[in-house]
């Protein structure tokens, strides 16, 4: 019954994190100016590599009794002698990396297009950042 | 029983070849907007969604094969995605930090 319980939350986070990647590459590709895709790519990347990182973990963790014996299952020990205990491990760092090191460039890109005055959607309401720069600062 | 247990594998067997399909789909979508972006930094984030989107493409073919060998891949894509953001950020930016420096020098001079 458990088993159940942990592929029906596996579908469920990978579905969550296959969403927002998807969603995060048609905003990439279909927003009007560099600051929207910018604002699409960065959130959505960011929760979608971390649903399907979540699923993944849940999927390591669900150990079925076929698949203790070797050569037989995600969950036990492979070939290349990774376990599944170093997968999560690396799992839950990637997401903590992720969390911390996408706002990071998205900001310092973001920052260098609009210094080097990246073209801005004619519908931009307002530009404070170049208002409170006029005079000469960065 | 047994029977639901192997209903729920095929499950999630099912959502990985989808989601293969559109991972896939993203990464194409990455690639349009690599090939027209009109400015640099257009092409520095598509190139980061597309090292976002071959993680999550390991992350897949993990479940699918059954083998944990590609999985070390994930910490140094994401690493080097990052670190490509940043390289290309300072690029661009650079020359007018500079710019503005040399003006802030040179002011008191006038």
């Amino acid at each position: 019954m458990i088993h159940i319980i942990l592929d029906i939350l596996t579908v469920l986070a990978l579905l969550f994190g296959l969403f927002f990647m998807f969603i995060g590459a048609l905003g990439l590709w279909r927003l009007p100016d560099f600051y929207n895709r910018m604002h699409a790519a960065t959130k959505c990347i960011t929760l979608g590599i971390s649903g399907m990182l979540i699923g993944t973990v849940v999927h390591l963790a669900n150990v079925r009794p076929a698949a203790i014996e070797p050569h037989s299952g995600v969950a036990a020990k492979t070939q290349a002698g990774t376990s599944a205990v170093g997968a999560i491990t690396k799992a839950i760092l990637v997401i903590i990396f992720q969390v911390v090191a996408a706002p990071v460039g998205a900001h310092m890109l973001s920052r260098a297009a609009h210094l080097d005055r990246a073209a801005q959607w004619e519908g931009t309401l307002s530009d404070e950042l170049a208002e409170d720069s006029a005079g000469g600062g960065v | 029983m047994s029977i639901a247990i192997v209903w729920s594998q095929h499950l999630v067997s099912w959502t990985v070849d989808i989601g293969i399909v559109a991972i896939v789909v993203g990464m194409l979508l990455c690639v349009a907007r690599l090939w027209r972006g009109p400015h640099i930094a257009d092409r520095a984030m598509a190139l980061d969604t597309l090292g976002i989107h071959t993680i999550g493409l390991i992350i897949l073919f993990t479940l699918r094969i059954g083998s944990l060998v590609l999985f070390d891949g994930i910490l140094v894509l994401s690493l080097l995605g990052f670190a490509g953001t940043l390289a290309v950020a300072q690029y661009v930016a650079r020359p007018h930090i500079r710019a503005a420096a040399a003006d802030v020098q040179k002011d008191p001079d006038d």
